[in-house]
């Protein structure tokens, strides 16, 4: 999905560079869903449904220590005690959680470069436009790509190494770092937090892992691709980041999934911790399979995202997003526990056909001086519902707290929902907190004025969304901001005239 | 080049145009003069295919082809460029990447090769001097925070780079100043050729001091009651439009 | 919900099996008593209830109380808001002939004023027709404990084309000292074709009984009409007052509301408002000010089902002592409610360290050629502006206040009835004189 042509742009002239992005989406021009094939490889299984027996079996299957095994049992039984909650704003069928299997692998051994990879495996991340050499050759990102529920390649992690930063799937780092692992896993988002992230705990199977040690700036931009294969699989990625006192990281995840008649339930969690003065940047683009036109089968996107500034001067930045699955909920947050630290969160969201997405922010203020920004770009076509729904709080001992809000929503047609849910908390007077809201509509004004450029109105339609949407792009690295905007051409196809 | 044949026209059940006669040939200047609520604007939006407007009878036929059946990119594409009364805002779309992308479309269309961005940045900045245009301009959103004299002169931008064959120009000299007119009207003259055709839709007669037409039409209730050369604008300009209109009402 | 079987519960069922002379006929009754049978009061599990526990409200008792006595000078003390106007007054929820000017009194033709008891025959089958064409989308027991238990109240009807010039002004004062029960007056106002009413309803206690005030307002404003609708409640910090208000606009109708909540323990004030016509108008204001320990909730819910139809909503928020302020507003566009012009602000200023305020401006919308924007903020006075008054000779407290109440006047400027916005003013006014500066 990279536009080869990037490659003879003067990289110095960023309009000439939009350009191309806009080229890109033109390229894209299939009216199905593009990536709904099924790899054919050999999958292992256990039976469905859940049970302690399950939850042993997954930990023992990746000789996990006894603390991991208990901790897992723990979360287990406390999920058997929850309900499934019901949120206001979406409709659903249930998920059966006994017809479910909760594990999936590719049943060899994980490799130990890439030429171990099965070739399947690679083929099929080319046709999801993540050629890995290619990658690693071209673009200088390391990939830990996740297929179903296991790590298959990790790259540049001899480069890495040496600046002492970790980089490897969650179940190696259980293994080779259990200190890390035990200190900091479920700290950011406990076992006992929401039903989804109970059921994670008990089940994950595999995840990324991330330390970046003190002082060091890691010099790539990390990059994981998720990808949900095995029919009636739910996927339980558990992601961690600590980032130790002022060190830097940039992190990508980008999501796409085969077509499935079938809803599929993706519960994932991720941490995110930065110590004193440090920083981590997380980046998504998210376009699992949203379902048919008449609103058959998707995702169920259930995710708990959450970072922890707990230094003094740390940073946070979540950018997302968002136009696949057929139901997302999802609420990128930050704590902000640590004086003078910074959350910001980023996001577009696009719904399309008969999408449901309830997706936006917490920042929690405890510390002095703590800043956040919310910018949140909602789209809304077809007969799709998306809202924003969004929590600033300050606490009363969080002086001068500044805290500013943005959330528009942009309505394509008059069969589509957009919503809006602030909750805006404060119990500090010296708190400054503001909450901005509008709503607008693609103008036939602005299509016909492209029209009679010689732009078709699909592209029109396109380039008028992207350039809503600039503030969130201009915070992914170019190359993911190019592939999110041809995912948003590609989901708005068909959504006018 | 343009041919418009009997042309009627309503809007929401009200005719506008009432059998419009315009014969515009390679390498002319035709100005369509005439009051306000003459259909002026209307003759410019529905050759260049803006919803909203029934036609009725009569035929526009453009390089052979039947306009009217054509969607409003296509006769982009074939070569037909519209110059905004008024310019439209679009937030966060790069000026420069937009032109790109319409340039790109209609060279595609034409079967030629499309530019790549080192080439169409040295073909804009030469256009750009053509209109005296701040470089900034191309960094900002399409028309967004831009004066009135910087949409009109961005629009004529649009059209050196595009290069039409037929432009209509509608009311570009509405809300200019006098030096803002000279630079607009001077990009006209540059791009004039035998090959390219311009309509010049205009209230009054100071543009055509900078762009000088070919033939001179005024344009009253829907139909071109008269037509003359450059000369007839000035009469208008002495005269007022009343008189003809008494002559056209007289005739009838 | 709970099931709820508090000492306010058990009260309430001794009301509905007392042989009271209720003032509706079963068709309005009968719903809210089997709501009532059930006794279920919301929890803070309920999102419309969030941040508005009700725990203490459950837990009083009525005991032995002494219904003071309402004499000449507080009357007048009272009316000092509107002396223009037709009163009327209930005392401790009673209808007082005493008081209130006569109906005879009324100057305005096809105006008529009329305290439910007296209500009969057609006309109350009209007032209880706009009472069950209502529905609240807060399906809360204290509607039903107004619709279902209450005694009186009153009914306002205005016949098509009039323009009545005389406001009307509607007291409720409790004078009682010691604990006392509750009250639930319910106010029917229609306003006929092109009609226009000013009404201003007061809510305010001489005694310092710790009085439940509930009550519930039907509004229905028809094609072309207008009402102009004030509430003032500024009743003794021992009382909890919950009221409802639902307001059915018609075609081209305008309603213009202004919401005053400056007393009592526990305020929460239910405003909804739907359109059943295209283009009709509803303009919102209101400040409610705590100190202490009161708590002040106000919900606002705008539905646009028709096209052409515009909101405006600003409220504002002061808060002061440990007193919490809540706003909870939604707009809801519907499909088809195309040109939709909905308006949203609500503005909060903390004064003090324990004060808080939780806000959720929200916005549903379903149709794509609207206009909608909201916007929420909370700050404290801006420390610049403080600077610049006092670097002017005036001192810290006096610049507060001046600060503190233009920030109030933003919204009460726009009372269009001299006295009444005067009246609030000062009572604005009195209130932050006893503002304890915080200790910044």
């Amino acid at each position: 999905m990279i536009d080869k042509t990037n490659k003879t742009a003067p990289k110095n002239d960023e309009n000439i560079a939009m350009s191309d992005e806009q080229q890109t989406i033109q390229n894209i021009t299939d009216q199905d869903y593009k990536y709904g094939f099924v790899t054919d490889i050999e999958m292992e299984a256990f039976p469905k449904g859940l049970d302690e027996n399950i939850v042993r079996m997954i930990s023992a299957k990746k000789n996990e220590p006894e603390f991991m095994t208990e901790w897992r049992l723990k979360a287990y039984r406390y999920w058997r005690k929850q309900k499934e909650p019901k949120w206001p704003k979406l409709e659903y069928s249930e998920v059966d959680y006994e017809d479910l299997y909760y594990y999936a692998a590719p049943k060899k051994d994980g490799p130990k470069s890439l030429d171990e990879v099965d070739p399947e495996l690679l083929k099929t991340f080319d046709k999801l436009g993540v050629p890995l050499e290619e990658r690693e050759l071209l673009a200088g990102v390391a990939v830990d790509a996740v297929i179903d529920s296991v790590s298959v390649a990790t790259t540049f992690k001899d480069k890495l190494g040496e600046l002492g930063i970790i980089f490897c799937p969650i179940s190696e780092a259980i293994q080779d770092h259990p200190e890390l692992v035990k200190k900091y896993l479920g700290t950011v988002v406990p076992y006992t937090d929401n039903f989804y992230a109970t059921l994670n705990s008990a089940v994950f199977s595999d995840g990324s892992f991330v330390y970046i040690p003190p002082g060091v700036r890691c010099p790539m931009e990390l990059s994981s691709y998720f990808r949900i294969n095995a029919s009636k699989t739910g996927q339980f990625e558990r992601t961690l980041i600590v980032a130790d006192k002022g060190s830097y990281v940039s992190y990508l995840e980008g999501c796409t999934a085969p077509m499935r008649d079938e809803n599929q339930l993706h519960a994932a969690v991720v941490e995110l911790i930065a110590l004193d003065d440090a920083e981590i940047k997380y980046s998504t683009v998210q376009n699992w399979y949203a379902g048919n036109k008449e609103g058959v089968g998707g995702i169920f996107n259930f995710v708990t995202k959450r970072g922890l500034c707990g230094g003094s001067n740390s940073k946070i930045s979540w950018t997302q997003v968002e136009t696949g699955s057929a139901i997302t909920w999802k609420y990128p947050s930050c704590i902000l526990k640590g004086d003078n630290s910074v959350g910001e969160f980023y996001s577009v969201a696009l719904t399309n056909n008969y999408q449901q997405a309830d997706t936006g922010t917490k920042m929690i203020h405890q510390g002095k001086n703590t800043r956040s920004l919310i910018i949140s770009k909602g789209i809304s076509a077809g007969k799709s519902n998306n809202a924003y729904r969004g929590l600033v709080k300050v606490n009363s001992k969080a002086e001068n707290a500044r805290n500013y809000s943005q959330c528009d929503s942009l309505l394509i047609g008059d069969q589509c929902g957009a919503h809006t849910y602030p909750y805006l908390e404060i119990e500090n007077p010296s708190a400054q907190v503001e909450h901005e809201a509008t709503t607008s509509k693609v103008s036939e004004d602005q299509i016909f004025y492209l029209n009679q450029r010689g732009i078709s109105t699909e592209d029109a339609v396109g380039m008028i969304v992207s350039g809503y949407a600039r503030e969130v792009f201009q915070q992914l690295p170019m190359e993911f901001a190019v592939e999110a905007q041809a995912l948003m051409s590609v989901s708005l196809e068909g959504s006018v005239g | 080049m343009l041919s418009i044949k009997n042309l009627q026209v309503s809007v929401e059940e009200k005719p506008i145009l009432k059998g419009l006669n315009l014969e515009v040939k390679p390498g002319e200047i035709h100005a369509i003069m005439g009051p306000n609520g003459s259909g002026k604007s209307t003759l410019a939006h529905v050759l260049s295919g803006r919803e909203g407007y029934q036609v009725d009878s009569g035929s526009a036929s453009y390089k052979g082809l039947n306009l009217l059946e054509m969607a409003p990119e296509i006769r982009a594409r074939e070569g037909m460029f519209l110059a905004f009364q008024y310019p439209i805002e679009i937030p966060g779309v790069n000026n420069t990447s937009f032109l790109k992308k319409a340039l790109n479309e209609i060279r595609k269309h034409r079967g030629e090769e499309e530019l790549d961005a080192i080439d169409f940045l040295s073909l804009i900045k030469k256009q750009m001097k053509l209109v005296e245009m701040k470089e900034e301009l191309l960094k900002r959103p399409v028309n967004q925070g831009f004066s009135g004299g910087e949409k009109k002169r961005n629009e004529i931008l649009q059209m050196a780079v595009l290069n039409p064959t037929l432009a209509i120009l509608d009311e570009t000299d509405s809300g200019l100043d006098i030096d803002a007119l000279r630079i607009v009207a001077g990009g006209v003259n540059k791009l004039r050729s035998s090959d390219n055709s311009f309509v010049v839709i205009t209230h009054y007669q100071r543009l055509l001091d900078y762009i000088v037409p070919d033939f001179v039409h005024v344009l009253s209730n829907g139909q071109i009651i008269k037509s003359g050369t450059k000369e007839l604008a000035l009469e208008l300009e002495e005269r007022g439009y009343d008189w003809l209109l008494e002559e056209a009402e007289s005739k009838v | 919900m709970i099931q709820s079987t508090s000492i306010f519960s058990e009260w309430i069922n001794q009301q509905i099996d007392s042989d009271s002379s209720f003032a509706f006929s079963e068709t309005v009754r009968s719903p809210s008593l089997s709501k009532l049978a059930k006794g279920v009061f919301p929890t803070r599990k309920d999102e419309e209830w969030k941040y508005t526990p009700l725990n203490d409200l459950l837990t009083l008792r009525p005991v032995n109380y002494d219904l003071g006595e309402m004499d000449e000078e507080s009357i007048q003390y009272l009316k000092q808001a509107m002396p223009e106007s037709h009163t009327i007054v209930f005392v401790n929820g009673e209808y007082s002939d005493a008081f209130s000017d006569s109906p005879s009194a009324i100057e305005d033709q096809g105006l008529s004023i009329t305290p439910l008891p007296e209500l009969e025959g057609a006309a109350l089958e009209l007032a209880e027709e706009t009472i069950l064409n209502s529905t609240l989308t807060d399906d809360n027991i204290f509607q039903h404990i107004a619709l279902g238990l209450t005694q009186n109240g009153l009914f306002i009807e205005v016949d098509k084309n009039i323009e009545c010039q005389t406001p009307i002004h509607v007291l409720y004062v409790s004078t009682a000292h010691g604990m006392t029960g509750f009250t639930s007056p319910v106010n029917v106002i229609r306003v006929a074709g092109n009609s226009h009413l000013k009404v201003v309803e007061q809510y305010a206690s001489i005694g310092e009984a710790a009085v439940i005030t509930i009550p519930a307002s039907y509004v229905h404003v028809e094609d072309g009409a207008n009402l102009d609708y004030y509430k003032i409640s500024l009743e003794n910090a021992g009382t909890n007052h919950v009221c409802n208000t639902i307001v059915k606009v018609a075609r081209t109708g305008s309603f213009k509301s202004h919401q005053y909540l400056l007393g009592s323990n526990l305020t929460r004030s239910n405003l909804e408002i739907s359109f059943s016509g295209p283009s009709a108008e509803a303009v919102l204001r209101g400040v409610y000010l705590g100190d202490e320990n009161q708590h002040l909730d106000v919900r606002t819910y705008l539905d646009h089902a028709h096209p052409h139809c515009s909101s405006d909503q600003h409220f504002r928020g002061i808060l002061n002592g440990h007193s919490r302020g809540v706003f909870n507003g939604l707009v809801l566009v519907r499909e088809h409610a195309q040109k939709t012009d909905a308006q949203q602000a609500n503005k909060n200023l903390l004064l003090s360290r324990d004060a808080r305020v939780d806000t959720k401006p929200q916005l549903e919308i379903f149709a794509d050629d609207v206009k909608c924007a909201h916007g929420a903020t909370v700050g404290e006075l801006d420390s610049d502006a403080l600077f610049y008054l006092q670097s002017r000779g005036i001192d810290k407290k006096e610049a507060t206040l001046m600060l503190t109440r233009a920030f109030a006047a933003e919204v009460t400027q726009e009372i269009d009835i001299d006295s009444l916005q005067a009246y609030v003013q000062e009572k604005i006014s009195a209130s932050l004189d006893e503002i304890v500066i915080p200790s910044v």
